[in-house]
């Protein structure tokens, strides 16, 4: 049994404007992810990813399929136990900032899991706590008193990931976690989620658009275009030999950092109202 | 927020936290809602405590209608009572129902806003329901209300409730409904959170910036409309002074160029009137900056 | 005509807020050459972007301008043009593509409109119909497969790509010699950005055109500047041509910057 399995997930939404189409974020979707691993999640935008993401935590309700964790369904849970489910399953956001209480202090973020899922501890078992994973994460315990406003973006990404990790989860959602850091920024997050993994053998399911990031931190992929998965492989094998030609246009887009690398974009179906080289196979 | 290890304190850098300090910066940046304060405080200090010139309840009949003076500074009404001390008695009354019928409407709008901004069909009825009412016109509803019992002073401040309740949900509603779509409140739900923690955890502090102001400008409209009923001698009644209805007392006087009756009560809800708005917009100008 | 289309040499931005001046650009040196991409590159706050507001004149009034020259081939002293006549420039003489392709496009005038609007800001006599056959051929370059249904349509009819487009072909419209683009394909997706830049570095090449291309992003410098300049803290800390300064960086912080692009050898050695 994996920790994480998802069946035939669909999810259409209404259309945003009058009279046009419905969109299907997800298209029958199913992946497993095991305890410890990251799975990635690369797609782009309409892809569906951060609908899977928010549908794999029941964030929002699928309209078939299931999502089991460590066996459980969700969906046949009533509020308050999913309520006490959501200590082992957690989820940090791309904007670290519109993530966190603009109102609340640090600490305060940090310790309201610690109040919704373990109120047996007192005030100072849990000021302890708090201090303890802030440290973790790489903050000192003075930012504690200060308001999510007064920190740096990668700062508040640490805090969001400390808020994440305080319940003691096993398996957390990163959605797009560094897409709005800074460069230098970016690596520091990943190697403290990496170190975090490591430690408390969580399992991750890392969505993100960025092939460099993905390849950086994960142990396989899942490949999403228009609301289905196209290829799932382990990463090595995904940019060694990638299967499904939208990968291969994925690949191909990447731009690399070193000039002598000259890259040559191979377009796959695309927008129909842009000239592209014709597609290389019909999509999936 | 007891049991969370560190309170929430807003470090201002490079400023010693001496609250004379504090002080003088916020009359320096907002010197208007400063002005407007004092002059609040000052007429309800007066008004409460302070000694009056004359008995504002009281006439002289050998004193009627005489201009501004020494004596009599603001002049005198057609009985001969002291308009100044009238003025500032009728205070007690006109702001103390402001407030009350402000209260109320907070007290009850704030709760139905909070309702109507659920995604449930509860929630569509109530803002069907609110349509409805506010089709209404509500100013004649309350006059009817109040002059319905018989003048009681706490239809008044269930007048100026009704009128302002639906404000009051509409703005609960139309932030928190904005709020509700934020990150952090996924996150919230994410973490598990229960719907009273979402609600006075998260909701509420990040709405108290428009509450307040949405307040204060109702304290400025309450007074408006309270002097409008009393003008139209609806609610407060005679001897007890209120700025509307000498208004109308003096109104007739005007043409006969005996300025002074309506003008200084007119003066008196003009004044306060700004005063608030000026406080409504100070509160907001600072809400907005502390989200940076 | 000399070989340098853009000439900035020592150009500072101070900017007066309540807590005092900020000195967000401290003397820096552009030189764009004929034909020429030069990218700036830099982390958020190097002052990359104020940099090319204040050559455009696009500052707020509270933000002071200085510089030795501010040179544009052809034209002159950009420095001493006064924030009027810096219209006349924008468009005609220099285009501009912004990050928000959106945000530069008008929501209520169709696309058709915004192009004749363009002609008649720049007093060019050219008439409705004229104009519309000079942006259906503008669109039809920059890769558009329907130009006449796009003209008649909105801005919020386009995906962020499309609208891209439409944005470069509106900046290329009146024939400028200088194109400066300032994040043009943050926020689009790999896919849309590597056919935006590919379009944008054929647009430069084959018209002879020169461009100041300002990203964040390491890999569209490597693959479409020639040359590169790096900032930090409103400085130059190095330049020089791409394929020295990416491959073997001198200072520090580029090190420090390229190091922080995963390479893809290194990354196989990792995982495997």
């Amino acid at each position: 049994m994996s920790l994480l399995e998802v069946e035939n997930a669909c999810k259409t939404f209404a259309s945003r404007q009058r009279g046009g189409d419905p969109v299907q974020a997800l298209r029958g979707v199913s992946l497993q992810v095991e305890a410890g691993e990251t799975l990635a999640i690369i797609g782009e935008s309409g892809s569906g990813k951060s609908t899977l993401g928010r549908a794999v935590l029941r964030l929002l309700e699928l309209d078939e399929g299931s999502v089991r964790m460590d066996g459980v369904d969700l969906a046949g849970l009533s509020p308050s136990e999913l309520r006490a489910k959501r200590a082992e399953m957690q989820i940090v956001f791309q904007e670290p900032y519109e993530s966190l209480n603009p109102r609340m202090s640090i600490g305060s973020i940090v310790a309201e899991p610690l109040q919704i899922h373990r109120k047996g501890l007192g005030a100072a078992q849990i000021r302890k706590l708090v201090i303890e994973v802030l440290e973790r994460v790489g903050l000192p315990a003075k930012v504690a008193t200060r308001l999510p406003g007064e920190l740096s973006g990668g700062q508040q990404q640490r805090v969001g990931v400390a808020r994440a990790v305080v319940s003691e989860p096993k398996f957390v959602v990163l959605d797009e976690p560094t897409s709005s850091l800074d460069l230098s920024i970016r690596a520091q997050i990943l190697e403290l989620l990496a170190q975090l993994q490591a430690d408390l053998g969580l399992a991750y399911l890392f969505v993100s658009h960025d092939m460099h990031t993905v390849e950086k931190v994960s142990d396989r992929i899942a490949v999403m275009y228009l609301g289905e998965i196209v290829e799932t492989a382990p990463t090595v094998d995904l940019f060694r030999s990638p299967q499904h030609p939208y990968t291969q246009t994925l690949l191909s887009a990447r731009l690399s950092a070193d000039p002598r690398e000259k890259h040559a974009y191979r377009a796959y179906e695309g927008d129909a109202s842009v000239r592209a080289t014709p597609p290389q196979q019909a999509p999936a | 927020m007891a049991e969370s290890p560190a309170p929430a304190r807003r470090r201002e850098p490079g400023l010693t936290a001496s609250r004379w300090t504090t002080v003088r910066r916020l009359v320096a940046e907002h010197p208007g809602a400063a002005l407007g304060v004092t002059f609040i405080v000052v007429l309800v200090l007066w008004s409460l405590f302070g000694p009056l010139p004359y008995d504002p309840r009281g006439t002289d009949g050998s004193a009627s209608r005489e201009g501004p003076s020494g004596t009599h500074w603001f002049g005198t009404d057609g009985t001969g009572g002291d308009v100044f001390s009238r003025v500032i008695e009728a205070a007690k009354i006109d702001l103390s129902l402001a407030l009350a019928g402000t209260a109320v409407a907070l007290v009850i709008g704030v709760p139905l806003g909070l309702a109507a901004s659920t995604k449930g069909k509860g929630s569509q009825r109530l803002v069907r329901g609110l349509d409805a009412f506010q089709a209404f016109p509500l100013l004649i509803l309350a006059l009817a209300l109040v002059s319905l019992s018989g003048n009681q002073l706490y239809m008044v401040v269930v007048a100026i409730a009704l009128l302002n309740i639906p404000r009051y949900m509409r703005l609960l509603r139309s932030e928190v409904l904005a709020i509700r779509e934020s990150r952090f409140v996924e996150a919230a739900t994410a973490m598990g959170a229960s719907t009273p923690r979402l609600i006075f955890r998260h909701l509420l502090p990040n709405v108290w910036g428009v509450i307040l102001v949405q307040t204060s400008l109702t304290i400025a409209n309450s007074i408006v409309v309270l002097s409008s009923l009393s003008f139209l001698g609806v609610g407060v009644s005679a001897p007890t002074p209120s700025w509307g209805s000498m208004i109308r007392d003096g109104a007739g006087n005007m043409s006969s160029g005996e300025w002074w009756i309506a003008t200084f009560p007119g003066l008196a809800v003009l004044l306060c009137v700004l005063a608030f708005n000026q406080l409504a917009d100070a509160i907001g100008d600072r809400t907005a900056r502390s989200y940076r | 005509m000399s070989d340098t289309v853009l000439d900035v040499r020592g150009l500072t931005v101070d900017i007066a807020t309540p807590d005092g001046t900020v000195n967000a650009v401290r003397g820096v040196d552009l030189h764009v050459g004929r034909g020429e991409i030069l990218g700036v590159v830099g982390e958020s706050g190097c002052g990359k972007s104020t940099t090319i507001k204040g050559i455009l004149g696009l500052l707020p009034p509270n933000a002071e301008v200085g510089a030795e020259m501010i040179e544009l081939d052809g034209y002159g002293d950009l420095l001493a043009t006064p924030r009027k006549k810096m219209r006349e420039v924008r468009g005609r003489r220099i285009g501009f593509v912004a990050q928000n392709p959106f945000g530069s496009l008008n929501p209520i005038y169709s696309i058709e409109r915004q192009f004749y609007e363009l002609q008649k800001a720049h007093g060019t006599k050219v008439g409705k119909k004229e104009s519309r056959e000079i942006a259906h051929a503008m669109l039809d370059g920059v890769g558009i497969v329907n130009p006449a249904r796009v003209l008649d349509g909105y801005a919020h009819q386009l995906s962020g790509g499309m609208a891209q487009r439409v944005v470069i072909a509106l900046a290329t419209t009146l024939s400028p010699q200088l194109l400066i683009a300032d994040e043009p394909t943050t926020g689009l997706d790999a896919t849309v950005q590597a056919q935006i830049m590919d379009l944008i570095s054929g647009l430069v090449r084959s018209e002879q055109r020169s461009m100041l291309l300002v990203t964040h992003d390491l890999g569209v410098i490597a693959q479409y500047a020639q040359r590169v300049v790096v900032m930090l803290d409103g400085e130059v800390v190095e330049h020089g041509p791409v394929m020295e300064v990416m491959v073997d960086p001198q200072h520090e912080y580029t090190r420090k910057l390229i190091n922080s692009v995963p390479k893809r050898e290194e990354l196989h050695d990792v995982t495997a």
